[in-house]
């Protein structure tokens, strides 16, 4: 019923021309007031309804119809965060992050929707997983669970590839997957992560944090066509930063190379090399071999993961003898130029003996060196007051850690007594009775190199170091033995295949037996360690040989020629100018005297 | 009641009606123009978010490409392979001491 039709009412229409006077009279619209009501409270009630309907959704409970919106329409995203670089001193990466898949299931969704019956696709998906279909849908074919990893940091071809076969309940998820370009060369150095980016061994677990990213994340509304229109919340991540190693790779890679040559060659069990920056202790290489691929870990035994040049201690032996002068000179019982008489050669010390290879009778100082006369070093190391020669050893950072904090790090080994008997400090004075790392033993020749000022090792550039720079020897007595050194790079010396031709070398050999239970063994350790060059010291480098399986098992022979070539390589490398005196610089010398002359 | 008049105008009543209350009429223009506006703006916000998220992929897919061509680069030029690169494709070798003049720049 319509209003019209109320008010028209009632609605006669004139039925019959007969009924003329009857129509004509005025019959005034009736107002029915009872269907007016009617009509009015239905037409409030429909409104209050809607009104109320209203206030009900909007106000009263409006929760659910926002949730059912918002689940339509508000995404969360985050922005991809990968690991920080790792790079060397000149900016070359060694560690990179790249994004990758992983391939999961969801079994539920599988079973659901039927997905096994198609079998075609599961083979081709087991092709590319490199498995066997059977295994695989043994795998997902369990509807009580939700979630199986297929297969990790997957590249995006294969990705791609699963993507496009299109199985319901197989879906891939955003990760990353580190590369390591540099390979084998440095993998002691950096480490690697586990496949979920958390650093396991070498600079990623030390700096595991300081690499590590937070994503950033934003709470964002889209429209229909999933473009983003609003951005509601944003919540910035913690950004991955990056470390700069004090890692020269083209040093690194080359010493690497070396040493690795050298194992083969010698035959030996391992061998490391550390390359130091005298003036500032940083670790310009270190290298161990065997080494190993952290781009692929999958049959990498335990033993050629661990970092010897900082883990592994080994007795110096002769390597040391120059700690033994140093503390001598530095305690003031020899001056440069004494002669130590050494004959008969032998010397029977508490009940054992000490000896050299044959009688050299008095020699000087710098003889003691080229020679490497056990004698002439236990006569200097008893001239010296007990607690004096133990403060020097303890100065050169013997005993203690190097600074440079890596993963693993040995400070040594060295039993601290109160007692010590005339032939254990006569042994200590050719390095037996201590154990040192490869890293320690380049601290202490880098400590020599640098006027006797004991730099901390570092191996991140710019990180502050909580030791601290300090004199620990006199830097008139620091170059004096350096010089002394320098004469077993040279004729008649022990190391003269160290020698490089154009520069001064400094340095010294030590063939040390391995102790074994009771006793010492057949096995040796070559050493070489050294300084360059001798005017101007800029690198300490030690290279050690661990039991050379060959015919050569003297450092002379096996450490000195791999040291020479190293310390070549990375004077050219750093542009070190030649310091040695050559037929050039002699014809100029005598041209200009001729000047004069005129 | 008013009665209506002899020249009985509907649009002289209007006009006349709307000068009597010339403020409401410039708040209401207000309104429509700051409804406008209001669409306006968001549909130039919506624009501008459509175009930094596209931005911020591009950026993230920039960012991929560069990772893997650090890889692609610092694999091939290993400084290893480099060395054995030249050694037999280009028959270099590192100088030695003969091959080196020194040259002084400060003069002696």
């Amino acid at each position: 019923m319509t209003v019209s039709a109320i008010i028209q009412k009632p609605r006669r229409r004139p039925k019959t021309p007969k009924n003329n006077k009857q129509a004509n009279k005025k019959v005034a619209p009736g107002f029915v007031q009872w269907r007016f009501w009617v009509v009015l409270c239905c037409v409030v009630l429909v409104f209050a309804c809607l009104a109320f309907r209203a206030a009900y959704i909007q106000v009263i409970q409006p929760d659910r119809l926002i949730e059912q919106g918002d689940n339509r329409t508000v995404r969360v995203r985050d922005n991809a965060s990968y690991r920080g670089l790792i790079t060397d001193r000149h900016g070359q990466q060694l560690a990179v992050s790249v994004p990758a898949q992983a391939i999961y299931a969801d079994p539920k969704i599988i079973v659901e929707n039927g997905a096994l019956s198609d079998r075609r696709r599961w083979l081709a998906l087991a092709e590319v997983l490199e498995t066997d279909a059977d295994t695989l849908i043994n795998r997902v074919d369990n509807p009580a669970q939700r979630f199986v990893y297929l297969q990790r940091q997957v590249t995006p071809a294969m990705a791609t590839f699963v993507k496009k076969l299109n199985i319901p309940g197989i879906y891939l998820r955003e990760e990353s997957k580190r590369y390591y370009p540099a390979g084998e060369v440095s993998s002691h150095i950096i480490g690697f992560t586990d496949v979920d980016d958390k650093g396991l061994e070498g600079i990623e677990r030390l700096y595991n944090d300081w690499l590590t990213g937070t994503p950033d994340k934003r709470k964002i509304r889209q429209n229909a066509q999933g473009n983003q229109i609003e951005i509601i919340e944003e919540e910035a991540g913690k950004k991955a930063n990056d470390l700069i190693l004090t890692i020269d790779q083209r040093i690194q890679a080359l010493a690497f190379r070396e040493i690795k040559k050298a194992t083969q060659l010698f035959q030996a069990t391992s061998a490391s090399v550390v390359v130091v920056d005298v003036h500032s202790g940083e670790i310009l290489a270190l290298a161990n071999t065997p080494s190993y691929n952290p781009n692929n870990r999958s049959t990498v035994k335990s033993f050629r993961v661990r970092n010897r040049a900082v883990t592994d201690a080994f007795e110096p032996g002769s390597a040391l003898k120059p700690l033994a002068v140093l503390a001598a000179l530095e305690f003031g019982s020899v001056q440069k130029d004494s002669i130590i008489d050494t004959s008969p050669g032998w010397a029977r010390l508490g009940g054992s003996r000490i000896q050299d290879p044959r009688n050299f009778g008095e020699i000087s100082l710098t003889e003691i060196i080229q020679r490497s006369s056990n004698m002439g070093t236990s006569k200097l190391a008893l001239s010296v007051k007990k607690e004096f020669l133990m403060d020097t050893y303890y100065n050169m950072g013997l005993m203690e850690d190097t600074g440079s904090n890596m993963v693993g790090e040995s400070s040594g080994l060295f039993h601290e007594r109160s007692r010590w008997s005339n032939f254990e400090l006569s042994t200590l004075s050719f390095g037996y009775g201590i154990s040192v790392t490869a890293a320690q033993l380049a601290r202490m020749y880098a400590t020599i190199g640098n006027g006797g000022v004991k730099m901390p090792l570092s191996i991140i550039k710019g990180m502050e170091n909580l030791q601290q720079p300090e004199r620990v020897l006199s830097q008139e007595n620091a170059y004096a033995v350096l010089e002394m050194m320098e004469t077993v790079t040279q004729k008649g010396g022990s190391g003269i295949k160290a020698a490089v031709p154009g520069y001064r070398v400094a340095g010294k050999t030590g063939t040390s037996r391995k102790a074994v239970a009771g006793g010492y063994g057949e096995e040796y350790v070559n050493i070489f360690a050294g300084v360059a060059p001798v005017s101007n010291p800029q690198i300490a480098v030690v290279v050690l040989i661990n039991e050379p399986g060959g015919d050569k098992y003297y450092a002379g022979d096996t450490a000195a020629p791999t040291f020479s070539a190293i310390v070549s390589a990375t004077l050219h490398m750093l542009n070190i100018p030649p310091d040695a005196v050559t037929a050039m610089d002699a014809e100029l010398a005598l041209e200009k005297q001729l000047h004069a002359a005129r | 009641m008013i009665k209506p008049s002899a020249n009985f105008n509907l649009i002289m009543i209007i006009a006349t009606d709307l000068g009597r209350h010339l403020f409401l009429i410039l708040l209401y223009l207000a309104v429509i123009a700051s409804a406008l506006a209001v669409v306006v703006s968001t549909h130039n916000n919506r624009q501008l978010i459509i175009a930094q998220e596209q931005l911020v992929q591009e950026k993230d897919a920039l960012d991929i490409e560069w990772r893997h061509l650090i890889i692609e680069q610092t694999a091939l030029t290993e400084h290893n392979r480099i060395e054995r690169l030249v050694q037999e494709k280009l028959n270099m070798r590192r100088p030695t001491q003969d091959d080196e003049r020194l040259v002084r720049v400060r003069p002696q």
